[in-house]
């Protein structure tokens, strides 16, 4: 009678333990499964972020390169999204995808350029990992490549090249409405 | 005498520091970079360029070049080419480079020294591209295109004609 009560607790306390886990590791990964283009990448400071951190925002996500000029033009179109949207609304994340000759010191000496002619790009600027793995799957035919994310992280636009501010913004408005 | 010594001892002290700071200030002056030759220097859309400058200084480690292919009307660039340029006479240093992008309307250049002083690069240098030719272009004449076929087959037709016109006569 005892073995048997025991052996019905241990499969109760097996059992709990089991269901607990599962259920700890679908709140873990909810954010990430339910968020479509996880893009992990790290900031300028050092430190690991995902695109699924801006869930519920519409993403400008712009893969650039220090040495390239169209993506400094770039910056200015960007700019005008940063003064005339809600950060609580659109997130502008610029990630530099050519590591392997490119340095976050270069990077820092870009924005400390646009500051000196009065203009602070004052969104997320990120950097790819020095073996490319954002460029070979988004950006393999060059830079600047653009894409917006909706609130779910589903890319619904991707433009390879300088894009203006006016094609830019009447696709972030698409999705805003 | 001591004091004249001491006073002697001092002014050399002076003097060789002096010298030393001298020759440690000229040791660090940094390399002087030419300026960059490109050639051909109306280098066409995929094809090889060759870069040549001068680069003047002491303990250079390397000169390398930095050439970046570029779309203006769709404002897209190339992953760039970094090139380890080689010494082909002394301080003058070459790289030849192929062009790979045919949609590709300019390049954009740099010569990058690496010396005891550390890294110093020269400003980007933009240089348009020169079209790749399709073959019908009124410059291209030096190969036979479509039309010379059709003349051929023209000519042939015309002496058909002639040759079965006389023999009914």
């Amino acid at each position: 009678m005892i073995r048997s009560s025991t052996r019905l607790i241990s499969f109760f306390l097996v059992m709990s333990v089991s269901i607990l886990g599962m259920l700890s590791g679908c709140i873990n990964s909810d954010k990430t499964t339910e968020y479509a283009e996880n893009i992990v990448f790290t900031t300028l400071d050092g430190r690991t972020r995902s695109l699924a951190d801006f869930a519920g925002k519409i993403v400008v996500l712009d893969l650039m390169a220090v040495n390239c000029q169209p993506c400094w033009y770039q910056m200015l179109e960007l700019k005008k999204i940063s003064e005339n949207y809600s950060k609580n609304s659109v997130v502008i994340v610029s990630i530099d995808v050519w590591m392997n000759q490119e340095t976050v010191d270069m990077i820092n000496n870009m924005l400390d350029t646009f500051e000196q002619y009065g203009i602070v790009l004052d969104w997320i600027f990120g950097v790819d990992d020095s073996q490319g793995a954002i460029r070979t799957l988004y950006a393999p035919q060059g830079v600047p490549s653009l894409y917006l994310l909706d609130q779910k992280g589903n890319i619904y636009y991707s433009h390879v090249g300088y894009e203006s501010y006016a094609t830019l913004a009447s696709k972030i408005d698409e999705k805003l409405k | 005498m001591n004091i004249q010594f001491e006073k002697k001892a001092v002014l050399s002290g002076v003097i060789i520091a002096m010298i030393a700071i001298l020759s440690s200030v000229v040791s660090a002056a940094p390399p002087t970079i030419g300026e960059i030759q490109v050639s051909p220097e109306a280098p066409a859309v995929q094809s090889s360029v060759t870069f040549t400058v001068d680069v003047t200084g002491e303990q250079i480690h390397g000169v390398y070049l930095f050439v970046q292919e570029c779309n203006k009307n769709t404002g897209v660039c190339y992953t760039p080419q970094n090139t380890s340029m080689t010494e082909v006479a002394p301080g003058t240093y070459r790289a030849t480079v192929s062009l790979t992008h045919g949609d590709a309307t300019y390049i954009t250049y740099a010569a990058i020294v690496h010396s005891e002083q550390g890294w110093q690069k020269t400003s980007d240098i933009n240089r348009d591209l020169v079209p790749k030719s399709d073959g019908n272009t009124p410059t291209d004449n030096k190969t036979p295109a479509f039309e010379l076929l059709l003349y051929v087959g023209a000519v042939s037709l015309v002496v058909l004609i002639t040759f079965l016109y006389t023999k009914r006569k």
